[in-house]
C-alpha cells in the first residue's frame, strides 16, 4: 500500500539527506522571527492547518466532536506552543499534523504538499518516552534510522552524533529500564530527530519531569533547536513552558477545539529563564490564564 | 561464583540428600522388595550400567529426535497460528473451538488413532509431540501479540513502519517473553507425547524401555533407571529453553 508510491525513492532521498556531513548542524540562517515579516519566503517546514475538524465516534451516541475548524500557520523554523485546557484535542491536533489520524474536514500541508499518512520530514515525540524496553538507547535512536532502510554506517555516525547532541554519549549502550526519566526522554528527544525532520511535532514532552528539570530541559531544546531551526509545535499544559520556548503561543478552546488567540511571545533569542521575570511575560501569562479561565 | 549462588547450589544439594536419604529409610523401614521399590543406590548402579552398556543411550537418542522434531515443528506452527488468532477474529471465531477440542481430548486417547493414521514409524510419534505441544504455545503467542503495547504499535506507524517491519521489530519482540512462556511449558510436555507416542506403537525409545523393563526383562532398577533419564531429559530441555530465553530475551 504505502511502499508501492515513492515510498523507496523517498528513503532513497532521506538517506542521501542524512549522508550530508551537514545533516545536524547549523542550517544557513534564517530570519530572526518570520512571524513579523508575511512577505519573508517560505522556509522548509511551513505547516499550515487548514480547517481541520475531527469527531470521534462514541459506541452509539452522537460522536464527540473534538476540533472544530483549526486554522493555523506556522511559518518553517517557527516555535509554536498550542495551550489550552484538557480535552480541547491538542493531542489530536498534533496526530493529525503527523498524519496517524485523517480529519473528517480540512487539510494538513507542509511546504505545500498534503499531509496523508506518517511522512519522514516529521519527528513526533509523545508525553511517555515509549522506547522499545528490549533495545539499548542507541538501538531506540536507531530504530527510524533502521526502519527507514538507511545503512549501517550511516545509522552508527548518525546515532553517535544524536546521542552527543542530546547527552546520552555515556549511557548509549544501556537499556532504557536502568535511566532516568529524563534521559529516557532524551533519548525518545533523539529518536525523533534521527531522521532530520523539517517539523518537530512535541506532545507535552516533558510533562514527567518536575520543575527545575523542565527549565532545563527547554532550555536545552532551544539550543538544539539553534543548530537545526526545525518547526517546533510543542503541545503543553504550562503557561510558563509556552512562553520560554515559543515564538508565539496558540490558545486553544475547551472542546471541540478551535484556536482561541494567537499570542507572540514579544522576547528575543536566545531565551534566558531570567525572561520569565520580566513584566512583558507577566502580561503575556495573565492573558493567557484569562482565556483559559474565560472558555472553561 | 557469588556467594548467593554459592549458597543456592548449596541448598539444592541439600535437598537432594534429603530425598535420597528419605527414599532409602522408605526402602529400609518399609522392607520392600527390589521388584516394587529398589533403594538409591541399586537405581543408580543400574543406571550407570545401562549407560555404560548403551541401552540407556540407544533409547535416549531415539526419544530426543522425536521430541526435537514434534517440538520444532509444533512450536513453529503454534506460533504462526497464536499471531493468526490473535490478529483475526474471524480465525479466532472459526479455529478455537476445534483447537480446545483437540486439548480437551487426551493424547492417551489419541495416540492410538494417530499411530494407525500415520503407521508405527517416526512420523506418527512427531505428530503425537508437535500435537501436544501446541496448545500451550499458541495460546502464550496469541496472548503476547494481543498484549503487545498500542503505544509502540503507534510508535511504529509514526515511523511509518511496513508491515513485515511492525512484525519483526515490535510484535515479535514484545511477545516474547510470552511466547517463551509457552514453550516452557510445551518443551516439557514434548517429553511426555514422545513417551506415550513410544507406548502406543514403536520398537524404540526410553517409553518402550519402560515396557521391557516392566515386561519382558522385569529390571524393576532398569525401568527405575529409565524414569530417572526420562525426568533428566524434561529438566535438561527445560533449562535449555530457559537459556535461549535469557539470551534472546535479555535485560528489559
Amino acid at each position: 500500500m504505502s511502499a508501492g508510491d515513492g515510498g523507496d525513492g523517498g528513503d532513497r532521498r532521506l538517506i542521501d539527506r542524512l549522508l550530508e556531513p551537514d545533516a545536524l548542524r547549523a542550517q544557513p540562517p534564517r530570519v530572526a522571527n518570520p512571524v513579523v515579516d508575511p512577505d519573508a519566503p517560505r522556509l522548509p517546514g511551513h505547516v499550515e492547518l487548514l480547517g481541520i475538524a475531527k469527531a470521534f465516534e462514541r459506541g452509539r451516541g452522537p460522536a464527540r466532536p473534538a476540533l472544530a475548524d483549526v486554522e493555523l500557520v506556522v511559518p518553517g523554523g517557527q516555535i509554536v506552543a498550542l495551550i489550552g485546557p484538557n480535552g480541547s484535542g491538542k493531542s489530536t491536533l498534533l496526530r493529525i499534523v503527523a498524519g496517524l489520524i485523517r480529519p473528517d474536514r480540512g487539510e494538513v500541508r507542509i511546504d505545500g504538499a498534503p499531509i496523508t499518512r506518517p511522512d519522514a520530514r516529521i519527528g513526533l515525540v509523545f508525553q511517555e518516552p515509549r522506547l522499545l524496553p528490549w533495545r539499548t538507547v542507541r538501538g531506540n535512536v536507531a530504530y527510524p534510522l533502521e526502519l527507514a532502510g538507511a545503512p549501517r554506517s550511516v545509522i552508527d555516525d548518525r546515532v553517535t552524533e544524536l546521542l552527543d547532541l542530546v547527552g546520552l554519549d555515556t549511557s548509549a549502550d544501556v537499556v532504557p529500564s536502568r535511566l532516568s526519566g529524563g534521559m529516557r526522554q532524551r533519548a525518545a528527544l533523539a529518536r525523533g530527530l534521527a531522521l532530520a525532520p523539517e517539523v518537530l511535532l512535541l506532545d507535552e514532552p516533558f510533562s514527567a519531569l518536575d520543575a527545575l528539570t523542565r527549565d532545563r530541559f527547554n532550555l536545552e531544546l532551544l539550543k538544539l533547536w539553534n543548530r537545526m531551526r526545525t518547526t517546533i509545535v510543542l503541545v503543553t499544559h504550562s503557561i510558563q513552558e509556552a512562553i520560554l520556548v515559543a515564538d508565539r503561543v496558540v490558545v486553544l478552546s475547551p472542546g471541540p477545539g478551535h484556536v482561541l488567540a494567537d499570542l507572540r511571545v514579544p522576547f528575543d533569542r536566545p531565551r534566558r529563564l531570567a525572561m520569565l521575570d520580566a513584566p512583558e511575560a507577566g502580561v503575556l501569562a495573565g492573558r493567557i490564564r484569562e482565556l483559559l479561565e474565560a472558555a472553561a | 561464583m557469588s556467594p548467593s549462588a554459592a549458597r543456592t547450589w548449596l541448598a539444592a544439594l541439600v535437598a537432594l540428600a534429603v530425598f535420597l536419604v528419605a527414599w532409602k529409610l522408605v526402602v529400609v523401614v518399609g522392607g520392600y522388595p527390589v521388584f516394587i521399590l529398589p533403594p538409591p543406590e541399586t537405581v543408580l548402579t543400574r543406571f550407570v550400567g545401562a549407560w555404560a552398556d548403551g541401552t540407556l543411550e540407544r533409547h535416549t537418542a531415539a526419544t530426543l529426535v522425536e521430541i526435537a522434531l514434534g517440538f520444532a515443528i509444533g512450536a513453529v506452527l503454534a506460533i504462526v497460528v497464536g499471531y493468526l488468532l490473535a490478529r483475526s477474529r474471524l480465525a479466532e471465531r472459526l479455529l478455537s473451538p476445534y483447537l480446545v477440542a483437540a486439548q480437551a481430548t487426551p493424547i492417551l486417547a489419541l495416540a492410538p488413532v494417530l499411530v494407525l493414521w500415520f503407521g508405527p514409524g517416526l512420523a506418527a510419534r512427531v505428530v503425537i509431540c508437535a500435537l501436544i505441544v501446541f496448545f500451550p504455545i499458541a495460546v502464550a503467542t496469541m496472548v503476547g501479540i494481543r498484549a503487545v503495547d498500542a503505544d509502540l504499535l503507534e510508535l511504529g506507524r509514526s515511523l511509518r513502519a511496513r508491515p513485515g517491519q511492525v512484525l519483526t521489530t515490535l510484535e515479535v519482540p514484545a511477545a516474547l517473553p510470552s511466547i517463551f512462556g509457552g514453550l516452557r511449558v510445551g518443551v516439557t510436555l514434548a517429553v511426555v507425547g514422545a513417551i506415550v507416542g513410544e507406548w502406543a506403537g514403536a520398537d524404540q525409545g526410553l517409553g518402550v524401555l519402560v515396557n521391557l523393563a516392566r515386561g519382558s526383562l522385569f529390571d524393576i532398577p532398569l525401568l527405575f533407571a529409565t524414569l530417572l533419564t526420562i525426568a533428566l531429559v524434561g529438566v535438561v530441555l527445560y533449562l535449555a529453553v530457559l537459556a535461549i530465553e535469557r539470551r534472546l530475551v535479555g535485560v528489559r
